[in-house]
């Protein structure tokens, strides 16, 4: 069953009387387990779908639904706050925290249960990411980027979330911490079982999704 | 990591923004709070004095407006005296404890008692004597009471050392054989007189209407010759009393002046005080001198009335000003209320200049506060954009992240207002002090005496309060103390700016769209 599914979805910018399509008619569904890329040069939308996505836009027309619920009926906030994990390109942590209290912001933030040891959550999760206890001390303007990065995804996981949506999560990345981040997507697609969406213009990051789909002209189409 | 904790982390890691609010809360609170602290000690001065001024008021004309309408009008208005109906009516009044009323002008003759005079020479001629020179004869201006308890004692200004006070009786029925006198231990002494003793007091008119006596030496004018008419009346010492050391202003001359006063003091009934001003009506009248004088009915029927002073005694000082305001509701035009609160117009005026000033320090410093702080805030808020949208990225509330803001400007404006409560009193005290110093001591030369402050006192008034009042003791009232009030007002005021001050800063919050701040 889907987790996630965009219906009809259109999205435009009003131009005097005529519309600037950005999205047109995009219907498609996402499910638990896989790795999804959404490919598309710049300009071409993918962040803007992602942001539908993400519950940090509305589409003027069509449905984003949840687990079969459209997201608007279950409120913008709290779907953003209980339902997704979102890994931005440019980690987006607050400089001022150290790399576990970014995580545990987001643990505070959501309604979902989880465990009573919040901190030991946090450490136990940046670990595995890939985050060692001394680092995860640190201010996050601390870290190298792709360790920043690793504390976004921490992050966007410590919610107990089943959907991870990533903005050009490599994007600020050299060729190798880029080849980890992905792995990491992976692992938690196949391993743990979430719905992975990353929105790239790689194309060798789109090689090694399940999934592909690409955004052209504000028409989507999956790629076999 | 909630909310709170996000503030105090906040407040922690960004300590420089952190300080710079602290300290401009820091130095507006200072104003404010020394503003509060000023306005508070000004009402607390003012209740102060009111306290301990003697709870005492008279009636008397106001002569201020009646030459002003004089001026106005180019005619005198009639000049209504106070019966003795309206006294009681004012005595009446609910704020009134003790009272008393006597005749005023009421000079008797004597060829049987000597006036004390005070040993000292150079207050020999203080009060003008005009039988000085006379032999055998002396005058005195008798007290006429209608309070039984004669009020003097109970306000204070003297105390009965042998004898007792009058009975209603004795003031209600005067006869001119049987008739009654309080009088001091001085005069008692000088003519030795005791309780029980008696003493003649003739109530004489001499020819001085004609102008071809007003030069004439004292003792022409005041020689049997001269009498017009007299009657004489013997009066029994009842009681006699000595002058209290609380009657004393410690200026020579006024201690000097009342003392003789005191001393040659005699109390009656007021009936036998009114006989004085009956019998001399009565006597010109026969004269024909009224219509020599060409009274009109209204004036002779004027004449034939005693005037009165009046002496209230109220419960409470602080009574003063409400006792004021109803016995004004029954007087006639021209008539007023005096008490000793307006002989503390100088100071009262130097208040309420101070006051002034602390009120529009205090507005004018609660408007800046607001607008600075919201300028502030909304501008750190700027600076923490990302931040913010990072929390509504996440899912979190607007309300909360509002209550972070909330939590992080009060907290930090908390401490500083604290600092500043004590910090804003210490300096109000030394800049209003000086202020109200200055100001006081610029106004000394209008009482008739430096360092008293009387300038507009009802002589009568004087001797119910006669110490002098010098700046710095007035000074001396004038406290900034941080008492409970002064605490509770500065913290509403202070705490009620702070969260004021987010409000448009909360207002930008409301409008950021995280969408726009992170993609």
């Amino acid at each position: 069953m889907s987790v996630l599914t965009a219906e009809n979805v259109n999205y435009f910018y009003q131009d005097g009387d005529s519309k600037r399509y950005i999205l047109k008619d995009i219907s498609c569904t996402f499910k638990r387990g896989t790795f999804y890329t959404i490919l598309g040069a710049s300009g071409s939308g993918k962040t803007t779908f992602l942001s539908l996505l993400s519950a940090l836009d509305k589409p003027q027309t069509g449905k984003i639904l949840y687990d079969g619920k459209d997201i608007s009926e279950l409120g913008l906030e709290s779907y953003r706050r209980n339902k997704v994990g979102i890994i931005f390109q440019a980690y987006n942590l607050v400089p001022f925290m150290t790399a576990v209290e970014n995580v545990r912001v987001a643990m505070s933030i959501t309604e979902n249960e989880l465990p009573e040891d919040q901190a030991l959550v946090a450490y136990n999760l940046l670990d595995y990411i890939g985050i060692s206890k001394e680092k995860a001390n640190r201010l996050v303007n601390q870290l190298s980027g792709g360790e920043q990065q690793r504390v976004a995804i921490a992050r966007a996981l410590a919610t107990n979330v089943d959907v991870i949506l990533a903005d050009e999560p490599t994007g600020n990345l050299n060729e190798e911490m880029e080849e980890e981040i992905v792995d990491i997507l992976k692992k938690l697609a196949h391993e743990h079982n979430k719905c992975v969406i990353v929105v790239t213009h790689s194309s060798q990051i789109a090689e090694q999704s399940d999934v592909t789909f690409k955004l052209k002209k504000g028409n989507f189409e999956r790629e076999e | 990591m909630n909310y709170l904790k996000r503030a105090m982390i906040s407040m922690k890691r960004r300590l420089g923004k952190t300080i710079i609010l602290l300290l401009l809360v820091f130095i507006l609170g200072n104003i404010i709070s020394g503003a509060i602290a000023v306005q508070q000690a000004v009402t607390n001065t003012e209740t102060n004095l009111k306290q301990n001024l003697p709870a005492v008021a008279t009636l008397e004309m106001d002569y201020e407006s009646y030459w002003a309408h004089q001026d106005a009008t180019g005619e005198w208005a009639p000049a209504e005296n106070l019966s003795s109906a309206l006294i009681e009516q004012v005595a009446a009044l609910p704020y009134v404890q003790d009272y008393d009323y006597s005749v005023m002008y009421t000079t008797f003759y004597s060829h049987d008692i000597e006036r004390w005079n005070h040993p000292d020479p150079e207050f020999e001629h203080i009060i003008w004597e005009p039988t000085k020179e006379v032999d055998g004869l002396t005058q005195f201006d008798v007290k006429g009471i209608h309070n039984p308890e004669v009020l003097d004692i109970n306000a204070g200004l003297i105390e009965l050392t042998n004898g007792r006070t009058f009975t209603e009786q004795e003031i209600n029925n005067f006869n001119q054989v049987n008739s009654f006198a309080i009088i001091s231990q001085a005069l008692a002494d000088l003519n030795n007189l005791t309780v029980g003793s008696t003493f003649v007091l003739d109530n004489t008119i001499y020819d001085e209407f004609d102008e071809s006596t007003w030069n004439l030496p004292p003792e022409e004018l005041y020689s049997v010759d001269n009498i017009l008419a007299t009657e004489s009346y013997e009066l029994e010492v009842i009681g006699i009393f000595q002058p209290l050391a609380s009657s004393r202003s410690g200026d020579e001359w006024q201690d000097a002046e009342q003392e003789i006063q005191l001393a040659n003091r005699i109390y009656v009934p007021n009936a036998l005080a009114e006989t004085h001003t009956s019998f001399r009506v009565a006597a010109i009248e026969e004269l024909g001198l009224y219509d020599d004088w060409e009274y009109t009915d209204e004036e002779l029927e004027s004449a034939k009335k005693p005037v009165y002073s009046s002496i209230f005694l109220l419960s409470d000082p602080l009574d003063l000003e409400v006792f004021a305001q109803e016995a004004n509701e029954s007087l006639p035009e021209f008539w007023m209320v005096s008490d000793l609160s307006n002989t503390f117009s100088d100071i009262a005026s130097s208040m309420e200049t101070l006051q002034w000033l602390a009120s529009l320090i205090l507005w004018i410093s609660i408007v800046a506060t607001l607008l600075i702080l919201s300028l502030l805030i909304t501008l750190f808020l700027r600076d923490r954009k990302h931040e913010i949208g990072i929390y509504l990225a996440l899912g979190e509330q607007k309300i909360k992240v509002i209550a972070q803001i909330i939590l992080e400007v009060v907290a930090t404006g908390f401490v500083a207002i604290t600092l500043s409560l004590f910090s804003g009193s210490l300096l109000a005290r030394g800049i209003s002090e000086n202020m109200l110093r200055n100001d006081l001591i610029a106004q000394q030369g209008n009482s008739w005496d430096n360092g008293i402050y009387y300038g507009d006192g009802s002589d009568q008034l004087r001797y119910y309060a006669p110490e002098e009042l010098t700046p710095e003791e007035m000074l001396e009232n004038y406290e900034i103390a941080l008492n409970g009030t002064t605490i509770i007002l500065f913290y509403s005021i202070g705490t009620g700016a702070l969260l004021l001050s987010t409000v448009v800063p909360i207002a930008y919050v409301m409008r950021l769209n995280p969408k726009k701040i992170l993609m």
